[in-house]
């Protein structure tokens, strides 16, 4: 039989409040004396929700990097007009893939206004990524949005499928790029949030060891720069700065990662010029001198590997042994990648990080006369890739291919015609980008 | 000089002398202090526990969990610091670590310092043998058998040795636990001692190994079974609900609830512990796997199961609500992680014991009528003597007593990698960059290699970035991609695991990339050709 055994003094009121005020207050005691982000981390565990940002985006200002050089040897105003038309954006409206506008909206910027009504202008591509009415208006309404609530933000879709974004953040690089504000309009098929939003979510749900990282380093310096903040949470409560970042970029072997390996040397070296223009507080002087070493690194295989007619092969990380260990079966497609992101990067890069000038003027020319040669349906096949070399080739020029477009279209009225005037079908490139 | 007695003459015939008569020794006094005495009863204790104790601290350390937790204490014991982030591994930099077992891994780490691998195996036994001793006193209290603290004492010991073989800091909680269970099982459940230990081990605790809320889990249990047990028996609410024990309990658990703050994340403690048991990365913890009837553990839990039923049927005793809360509770926690068996076993063994006995008093004459064995200082002298043997047996107490320290290759379990490591000092220069290290020999290399040397992952997974980890285990079954894996890391130098990494070793071989430093038969170290 059960014992039940009862002790004989009763528990007091004033013992039950006392116990329950020494409980309460320990909470509370405990509570407020670990740091904010801990309460943060906290919360979000409890909720099962992401850790909270610790980024203040409410007054942050987009940081630009301005090319250093202006010169018409590496690319006269007529070579650049003739490359900047093959790549003005005309594009089917119907099932209009996302990485091609991101690239054509990054080249062209969100302000520029074509002519032509076949182009699609700066405003209606911003609008195509950040508006979902527009986005359904060419993929119909059964196909899921590019912009996706979250309880906490918006998700940009990204993957394989050619209605999603190809990579992670590049949407959100893309409209950085373009120089959209933080307070541009995104509307999901809920409600209206901003770009902002999009930026929070993505600093949120940046993890330092997912395969892509460049176009989240990218975007993320060039709105954390300008605030100096070289540090956020992430959902997870991860602490991350833009060291880590860098190391992560630097990290693999140099020939893996997008476009052969390039967008990460770009993004390191945006990262360096930012850190110059904005006090250098953003990355430690170690993290600076690891960067330099490394794009010195780049230098020194781009200055082995460029190939006697100017190019810069696919395997451009093996240095003076790149031809003899070149893929007899390399795309073409592959140097105009090579060589037009290499000549993006260097268009801000400091001397010291160039090849030799003759060497830079070579793989201009070569992706000129590629440019001129190849016939404008390859082109079309192969935007994205080619938007690099208008862009890379601008920035040469001091300047942005809507700037010069629109200074260049007041002297040639006729630039925008077209010798056909179909809109082209969007087919996917060779591989994405 | 020899002297010549004379030879006495011997005119009558010899009488026996009288022998002198010795003197009682059962008159003489007792002089112990009453506490100090010791049954009978507890020398068997003593000895049996003992040859546990001593088996256990002759047992080489195993080689997993036990050197990250002194990597990580002795970078607490360098810097005076918890880190509130994982402060060792270069791909966990920034993740958030609520290091729970902090004052644990600083006390092995200063044991080691001082005293050297001896002292952590002296610890380890220690640990165990009190379990065991705790886990034995509560049944005998119950049962007022010995056979039945014997019997609770082996189910303990049989069920859970698939966790203790393994030295970390989850051996302290497991102590804790069981006084946790002994205190529940009691009938005084709130006296002074438990007013004030109560709390203080719980701040002790929270500092030790997140277990603390199996603690707090059980005292909760202890509040609910007390109303149930009020409810049954009055079947009035309001009489149950109006119980003392019942609000003393609530009380008591509360402030053991509160001392748990007083650890260096303070309430982050709390999520912490649900965070780590349902980390992602720990599905792949072959430990944290489901109980099957498959393995060895799953097997001896299972036979523990159907002997607790067929004792608590057998039994007159009847459960208490609590207990029978706290057996089934743990019980279905064991069953869906083998590493929950830490906390049924003390609970199965007890009451097995318990019971058991219970029922066969009914039938077994010899069991009836049992006499509390009656406490004496030759008891407690024996009970002394046998400590301090067991103490001297010890390689620990041969260190200290003799000064003779064992050679390193007996203090530590074979799958140690004590030549790879000694090859890797060896090295002039170890590449750049993360190094693949099979997670269970991290914590070694890490300790006793290079400085240099950092390894992708240790076995502190929780705090290892989701994507890492899954990365790691796709390059230790050799995947096709595994050579990008590598480059992914920048990874310049590999050791790999000869008998657990058989496919991975093939690709490292077939690989024009890689070249092979060294080999034994246990591992092979691998170095990138070009480094990255």
């Amino acid at each position: 039989m059960i014992i039940v055994r009862n002790s004989r003094r009763k528990v007091s009121l004033r013992t039950w409040l006392t116990v329950q005020l020494a409980f309460g207050s320990a909470f509370a005691a405990s509570w407020f004396c670990i740091p904010g982000i801990r309460q943060q981390e906290v919360i979000a565990r409890v909720t099962h929700r992401a850790v909270a940002l610790d980024v203040n985006l409410r007054d942050s200002k987009l940081a630009t990097v301005a090319p250093f050089y202006d010169d018409a040897e590496v690319v006269s105003d007529e070579e650049l007009a003739g490359v900047l038309k093959k790549i003005v954006p005309r594009f089917s409206r119907s099932h209009l893939r996302p990485n091609l506008v991101e690239h054509a909206l990054r080249t062209w910027g969100s302000s520029i206004e074509f002519k032509n009504p076949d182009a699609i202008s700066g405003p209606q591509m911003s609008d195509f990524l950040t508006d979902t009415a527009k986005y359904m208006d060419s993929w119909g309404k059964n196909n899921p949005p590019l912009m996706e609530l979250t309880p906490d933000g918006v998700h940009v879709r990204w993957g394989e499928d050619s209605s999603s974004s190809v990579h992670h953040d590049h949407t959100l690089a893309a409209l950085t790029e373009s120089g959209l504000p933080l307070d541009a309009p995104v509307f999901t098929t809920a409600r209206a949030l901003q770009v902002r939003d999009v930026l929070s979510e993505a600093l949120r749900d940046f993890h330092l060891d997912e395969r892509e990282t460049e176009w989240s380093a990218m975007a993320f310096t060039l709105w954390l720069a300008p605030q100096k903040s070289n540090v956020w949470h992430n959902g997870e409560g991860r602490r991350v700065t833009f060291d880590m970042v860098a190391e992560r970029l630097m990290r693999n072997h140099k020939r893996d990662g997008v476009c052969l390996g390039t967008h990460r040397v770009y993004s390191l070296m945006l990262l360096l010029r930012l850190n110059e223009q904005y006090g250098g507080d953003l990355i430690t002087a170690e993290t600076q001198t690891q960067i330099m070493d490394y794009l010195k690194t780049c230098r020194d295989m781009i200055i082995a590997s460029q190939s006697p007619d100017g190019s810069w092969p696919a395997n451009w990380t093996d240095g003076a042994e790149a031809e003899a260990k070149a893929d007899p079966k390399e795309k073409g497609y592959k140097r105009v990648i090579a060589t037009g992101h290499h000549l993006e990067w260097l268009s801000i890069a400091p001397q010291e990080l160039h090849p030799p000038r003759e060497q830079i003027l070579k793989a201009a020319d070569w992706l000129i006369n590629n440019v001129n040669e190849t016939p404008q349906s390859v082109i079309d096949q192969n935007y994205t890739f080619y938007s690099h070399v208008g862009k890379a080739l601008a920035m040469w020029r001091k300047t942005s291919p809507a700037e010069f477009w629109t200074n260049w279209r007041k002297t040639h009225p006729d630039c925008e015609v077209f010798e056909t005037t179909e809109p082209k079908v969007n087919q996917p490139g060779p591989e994405a980008h | 000089m020899s002297v010549v007695a004379e030879k006495p003459e011997m005119t009558e015939s010899p009488q026996p002398l009288p022998s002198p008569e010795l003197p009682d020794a059962r008159v003489l006094e007792d002089k112990t202090p009453e506490w100090m005495r010791c049954t009978p009863a507890s020398v068997i204790f003593t000895t049996l526990i003992g040859l546990v104790f001593i088996m256990m601290a002759s047992r080489p350390l195993w080689h997993t969990d036990l050197w990250d937790h002194l990597n990580y204490g002795d970078q607490i014991l360098k810097t005076g610091v918890v880190s509130s982030t994982e402060p060792l591994m270069r791909l966990c930099r920034g993740v958030s670590m609520v290091n729970i077992p902090w004052l644990a891994q600083v006390g092995l780490a200063a044991l080691n310092a001082r005293f050297g691998l001896t002292s952590l195996q002296f610890v380890y036994a220690l640990m165990i043998a009190l379990s065991l001793a705790l886990v034995s006193w509560r049944t005998v209290k119950m049962s007022k058998s010995t056979l039945g603290g014997i019997l609770a004492a082996g189910i303990f010991f049989k069920v859970n040795l698939d966790q203790l073989l393994v030295i970390r800091p989850q051996l302290a909680g497991v102590v804790f636990y069981c006084v946790i269970v002994a205190w529940m099982l009691g009938r005084n459940k709130h006296t002074r001692a438990s007013w004030i230990g109560l709390p203080i081990l719980f701040a002790l605790w929270a500092n030790i190994h997140g277990s603390f809320s199996m603690g707090l889990l059980l005292m909760g249990f202890a509040g609910i079974g007390r109303f149930g047990d009020v409810l049954a028996i009055s079947k009035s609410l309001r009489v149950a609900l109006l119980d003392r024990e019942f609000h003393r309990t609530i009380l008591l658990t509360q402030l053991c609830a509160a001392a748990v703050l007083l650890n260096p994340a303070g309430i982050g403690v709390y999520p912490e512990v649900m965070n780590v048991a349902g980390n992602p990365n720990i599905e792949s913890m072959f430990e944290w796997d489901a109980l099957t009837l498959r393995t060895a553990q799953g097997q001896s839990a299972a036979a523990a199961a159907l002997l607790a039923i067929f004792a608590i049927k057998l039994s007159p005793r009847r459960m208490h609500c609590g207990e029978m809360l706290a057996f089934v509770a743990t019980g279905l926690l064991a069953a869906w992680s083998a590493r929950m068996l830490n906390w049924w076993a003390p609970l199965a063994g007890i009451i097995t014991g318990t019971h058991l006995i219970a029922g066969m008093r009914q039938t077994t004459k010899w069991l009836q009528n049992p006499q509390p064995g009656k406490g004496t200082g030759l008891m407690t002298l024996v009970n002394g003597g046998i400590l301090w043997i067991l103490f001297a047996l010890t390689p620990f107490g041969i260190q200290l007593v003799h000064g003779r320290v064992p050679e390193a290759n007996r203090l530590v379990s074979v799958e140690t990698p004590l030549a790879t490591v000694a090859f890797l000092d060896s090295m002039e220069t170890i590449p750049r960059g993360i190094s693949f290290v099979p997670a269970e020999w991290a914590g070694y290399v890490m300790n006793r290699g290079p400085k240099s040397l950092e390894p992708m992952v240790n076995l502190h997974v929780h705090v290892t970035p989701e994507q890492v980890w899954n990365d790691y285990i796709r390059i230790i079954n050799g995947p096709s991609d595994w050579d990008g894996l590598m480059n992914e890391y920048g990874i310049n130098l590999a050791v790999i695991d000869k008998i657990r990494q058989p496919a991975l070793l093939k690709k490292f071989k077939e690989s024009t990339d890689w070249k092979a430093n060294y080999e034994d038969r246990q591992a092979a170290i691998f170095v990138r050709n070009n480094p990255i």
